[in-house]
């Protein structure tokens, strides 16, 4: 990450009012041994106060990366440029990107105002403390005026509200004797603690076995509904994100090939990227001797690549000539539907 | 499909894990008849012991007692896991598996190449030229550029190692394969495609399948019949279409209902199931489920429920009769 | 249009050579390839590789023989090699020494005498030896001419050349701990398969006999061990009887890791897939599980060598293992522990120097080795 001196003086900058975070022109290297991965190559998003916005794609497409952009926690061998615009609690907005990574800025930040559940919640406990004694660390980091006895208490009433059973005997109970599911639980109400307007949570179920899931699934819908907080939910899993979000956006190879409305991406969906993912999952209603949709072809490492579009290779509707040597704009198709495609420029 | 011959008849397999004086049940009594080329799906949640089932099958662990009864062409029906040698020799390259795990069951040691003509090497007598022509033709059937024989595992990617490990298995011409999650560690377009593939495989080389998997969508498009397992128990029984439209046991119904679907107004009428799956060491008593059950009574904490036939499937509840009334 | 075609076409040939040379390459190649860029190893494995060209071939790198001294230079510093008489480049010479006593404390001093010169000669014949033990020989890399006598790292109380000395040291030094090694190498690897592969009471026979090895303290072991080599060996023999000593004492390291490889590397899927296309069990051991920690036990080797060498070194420092004339780096030490050879003769430390560079740089290598092989970085 680019370092900047602390007595550089920070720009100012705004988000239109109803937004918590705004990126834009996000790119991220990563450098490994021989060559750099462009992982996310210009990723521009908003997400409204207190919505659920969804960020699907295969693997290595770069929705994870984003997503650790935002928290600051992409490991040293990552540069990230662009903006990430985030409104505080207190109402200053600032770049995230501009903050020290390890900065007290950046940690007052982290947790207290942006939390993160990822897809192990095992990895997120140390396996020497009880649960009670990690969620109350957390609350008496920060929130100056807590004791060791409200703190306790608070934990008592997040592991209630997360439904976990019999919270009493459960405070003082270490990760290990907590299940997958029980434990995810435990890492949702660590993350409540601090009342985070920003949820980032990264495969948080795909762990999980599907009744678990369910659970859990409701569980941060009612608890969204309840603290009223934004979360980014990052998925590979369709059914999911159509069941948790409001807004989807679609990534494919670093960059967001269609954003819109959960129904405009389920029922109406434009890129042909998007549509060839929803045709090829089984669905439930399928005839048995029906065969599934195949997008032919695998994804394409980001490296150097050339300016085009970077699904050209695999969409069956590839323009030759335009597609596969240009970059491609974005364009409005209805209010608030995105498409990364030339197609439309066609039909306006 | 019911005129086909048995192949396969799985008939009581238990499998009891022991550690330090703690047993674990990890599969209770399963029976099963398979017939040549259907493909039987295997669904439940972890610990249901249904990758169990698929490792005893093929003898990657040993059962602790019952049959794997395998209809051979020539030698009549055997016991695949009490076996003689010679027998073992000759048959064990017709059952085969399909690993989950596309980077954990490819050796990063050897070649492509090595990979997929290992199996012939030990089962077969052919010289080289014969295993690089046997290679190059499954290799061309798997969708694998030939060119790419001579690289490594780690050039590839998830789907094409699934390719590579497909190739391996089918290699030997089997005539069952067990798909141990075959597709569950792939991306959905790549998923798409492996799954044709194993579709279009099994019609060319009329394969019988056991497809393990907990991704019901998938079980859905591709079995022609279901067995839903429950902590080491086989639930319930049946032809796809009926059990996925007409599920008889409670827990089959609220597996189906927990997927979400992909589709924004689909998701209304979810029963969220309370609790979790129990240790499988110290098991409820009774029927396993009916901690968790809505239509528990009594007699289900008491006494185990017996597999019974009904409408044509195999099906293990008291009270299924009234479930299914109350749901339909 | 056609141009940036052409061109986008081009750089994904380009590309595509690049990922072919990856794609092609084993295991091995790929470790290879990160070990070199790792500076630090690379070096030492150079400097290393030096080390041992010259100590297999020390006798003809010496100009003197292990038996050979001097009672003339008894204590003599390190020799300064010249290059210019007068003026004038003939090439380089030593002049030769005179001695003097201290006026105050009348110990013996040595000084050039500038009148006398004497060439340094490369490739003469001197005293005899044989080289790889086997292949008689007298032609030394280098040697004064006639009465001169160069000594590049000065001489010890019995007008030995040091420099003689370390060479030759390092033969036993060097060797012994490689030896010794592959001595653990066995051990361990037989131990740790036997209980890693079969488990239940073997396992529990040999796990037991490893940890009362290990709670033994190693100094003291050493020393029970070595005071029972009868002083009437042979060098040969000697040697032999430490590397065992050695590798008895070092062997359940190894053992533990092969174990708790086998154990892990039973339950990959690949390990699974091979019984199930009906490996028979030696091919499974030989074609899958060894070759999947091979390049752990050789990196657990290498960090091991350091352990050894200094091992080695203690025994021979505390006088339980060779014995002078014959030498090695220890012996060598012996005489440091006087008072006076760190207060006058300071060159009779250079043996420490060498020992202190091949503990580092098998450790440097060991760390690069380590990394190279680290499949997640």
């Amino acid at each position: 990450m680019k370092m900047k001196r602390a007595n550089e003086i920070l720009r100012e900058y705004s988000i239109a009012p109803e937004n918590i975070l705004e990126v834009r022109g996000l790119k991220v290297d990563i450098r490994m041994d021989d060559h750099i991965l462009n992982a996310v190559r210009g990723v521009d998003f908003t997400m409204g106060k207190g919505q659920a916005l969804g960020l699907v794609g295969e693997s290595g497409c770069g929705k994870s990366v984003t997503s650790k952009a935002v928290m600051g926690i992409n490991p040293d061998n990552c540069s990230a440029s662009g903006e990430i615009l985030y409104r505080t609690k207190s109402g200053k907005v600032v770049n995230l990107l501009e903050l020290e990574h390890d900065g007290a800025a950046y940690r007052a930040i982290r947790g207290a105002e942006i939390a993160m559940i990822f897809q192990e919640p095992m990895t997120s406990f140390s396996s020497l403390y009880t649960i009670g004694n990690q969620l109350s660390e957390i609350i008496l980091l920060h929130e100056p005026g807590a004791t060791k006895a409200s703190a306790r208490a608070r934990v008592l009433e997040m592991l209630q509200k997360v439904g976990i059973a019999n919270p009493e005997k459960r405070i003082d109970q270490y990760p290990h004797e907590f299940s997958g599911g029980m434990l995810q639980r435990a890492l949702i109400a660590m993350m409540l603690c601090c009342d985070p307007n920003l949820l980032i949570a990264d495969e948080p179920t795909t762990a999980l076995d599907v009744t678990i899931q369910a659970q859990i699934l409701e569980l941060m819908k009612a608890l969204q509904k309840e603290f009223g907080m934004s979360i980014l939910f990052i998925t590979h899993d369709l059914g999911t994100v159509a069941n948790m979000c409001d807004h989807v956006a679609v990534m494919y190879l670093g960059q967001i090939v269609e954003y819109g409305t959960v129904r405009q991406i389920f029922h109406d969906p434009q890129h042909p990227y998007t549509r060839g993912l929803l045709r090829s999952l089984p669905k439930m209603d399928q005839d048995r001797a029906e065969k599934l949709y195949v997008i032919e072809g695998v994804v394409p490492l980001p490296v150097s690549l050339p300016p085009s579009c970077g699904f050209h290779d695999r969409c069956p509707d590839c323009i030759d000539g335009v597609c596969d040597c240009r970059s491609i704009e974005t364009y409005t198709v209805e209010p608030g539907h995105l498409v990364r495609c030339v197609q439309m420029e066609k039909e306006g | 499909m019911a005129e086909n011959r048995v192949i396969l008849e799985i008939k009581n397999l238990c499998k009891v894990y022991e550690s330090k004086g703690t047993h674990v049940k990890a599969l209770t009594d399963i029976s099963l008849t398979v017939r040549q080329g259907e493909t039987i799906g295997i669904v439940g949640e972890s610990g249901c012991g249904k990758t169990t089932l698929g490792r005893c099958v093929v003898r990657g662990i040993e059962a602790t007692s019952g049959e794997v009864l395998f209809h051979t062409e020539e030698d009549g029906v055997i016991d695949f896991l009490h076996a003689t040698r010679e027998q073992m020799k000759k048959y064990r390259r017709d059952i085969q598996m399909i690993f989950q795990d596309p980077y954990a069951s490819l050796d990063p040691r050897m070649t492509v190449f090595d990979i997929i003509s290992e199996p012939l090497r030990y089962n077969t007598t052919l010289n080289k030229r014969e295993i690089e022509q046997a290679v190059d033709r499954i290799a061309e059937q798997v969708g694998l550029n030939k060119a790419f024989l001579r690289r490594y595992p780690h050039a590839f990617s998830g789907g094409q190692r699934q390719r590579i490990g497909i190739a391996r298995s089918l290699i030997l011409q089997p005539k069952v394969i067990v798909c141990d999650e075959a597709v569950s560690a792939l991306d959905v377009s790549i998923q798409a495609q492996i799954i044709n593939l194993l579709e279009d495989l099994q019609r060319e080389y009329d394969l019988t399948y056991l497809f393990i998997s907990h991704a019901l969508s998938v079980v859905r498009h591709i079995s022609d019949r279901v067995m839903v397992m429950y902590l080491g128990r086989m639930v319930e029984f049946g032809g796809t279409g009926e059990l996925f439209s007409n599920p008889l046991h409670p827990y089959t119904k609220v597996l189906l209902c927990a997927a979400p679907q992909p589709d924004p107004d689909v998701a209304v009428d979810r029963i969220i199931l309370e609790g979790e799956v129990p240790n499988p060491a110290a098991p409820p008593s009774g029927c396993h489920f009916h901690p968790r059950c809505a239509y528990k009574t009594e007699r289900c904490e008491r006494e185990v429920p017996p597999l019974v036939e009904r409408e044509g499937r195999l099906v293990a509840c008291w009270n299924c009769a009234a479930c299914s009334g109350a749901r339909s | 249009m056609e141009n940036t075609k052409a061109a986008i076409v081009r750089t994904k040939a380009k590309e595509q050579k690049k990922q072919d040379k990856y794609y092609y390459a084993s295991q091995w190649s790929l470790m290879l390839r990160k070990f070199r860029k790792h500076k630090l190893a690379m070096a030492s494995t150079i400097l290393l590789i030096f080390f041992y060209i010259t100590a297999i071939f020390g006798g003809f790198v010496a100009p003197q023989g292990t038996e050979q001294y001097d009672g003339r230079y008894v204590n003599c510093g390190p020799t300064p090699v010249h290059w210019f008489h007068d003026g004038r480049f003939i090439g380089p010479f030593v002049y030769g020494l005179k001695t003097e006593r201290d006026p105050e404390t009348f110990m013996l001093m040595f000084a050039e005498d500038t009148e006398a010169v004497y060439r340094i000669r490369f490739f003469q014949p001197g005293s005899a030896y044989k080289l790889f033990g086997l292949i008689p020989s007298s032609i030394h890399l280098f040697q004064a001419e006639g009465d001169g006598a160069v000594f590049l790292f000065g001489t010890d109380g019995m007008g030995r050349d040091l420099f003689s000395r370390v060479v030759l040291g390092a033969q036993i030094s060097l060797f012994i701990p490689v030896a010794g090694m592959l001595l653990t190498l066995v051990l361990g690897l037989f131990m740790g398969s036997l209980s890693g592969y079969f488990g239940g009471w073997v396992d529990t026979v040999i796990q037991r006999l490893v940890e009362v090895v290990r709670s033994f303290p190693q100094v003291p072991l050493w020393m029970a061990l070595s005071a029972a080599i009868p002083k009437t060996l042979k060098p040969a023999q000697v040697f032999m009887l430490m590397t065992l000593i050695l590798s008895l004492i070092s062997w359940p390291d190894l053992s533990r890791v092969v174990r708790s490889k086998f154990i892990s590397v039973k339950k990959e899927d690949y390990i699974m897939a091979a019984r199930i296309s009906g490996a028979p069990v030696n091919k499974v051991i030989t074609r899958h599980m060894i070759p999947s920690f091979t390049s752990y036990i050789i990196v657990n080797m290498t960090m091991s060598i350091p352990g050894l060498i200094i091992g080695e070194t203690t025994l021979s420092f505390l006088g339980l293992g060779l014995r002078s004339p014959a030498t090695s780096w220890g012996v060598l030490l012996q005489e440091t522990n006087k008072l006076e050879t760190i207060m006058f003769y300071g060159w009779k430390l250079i043996p420490m120097l060498f020992v202190f560079l091949t503990v580092l740089a098998f450790n440097f290598m060991g760390d690069g080795l380590r990394d190279a092989a680290d499949p997640y970085k």
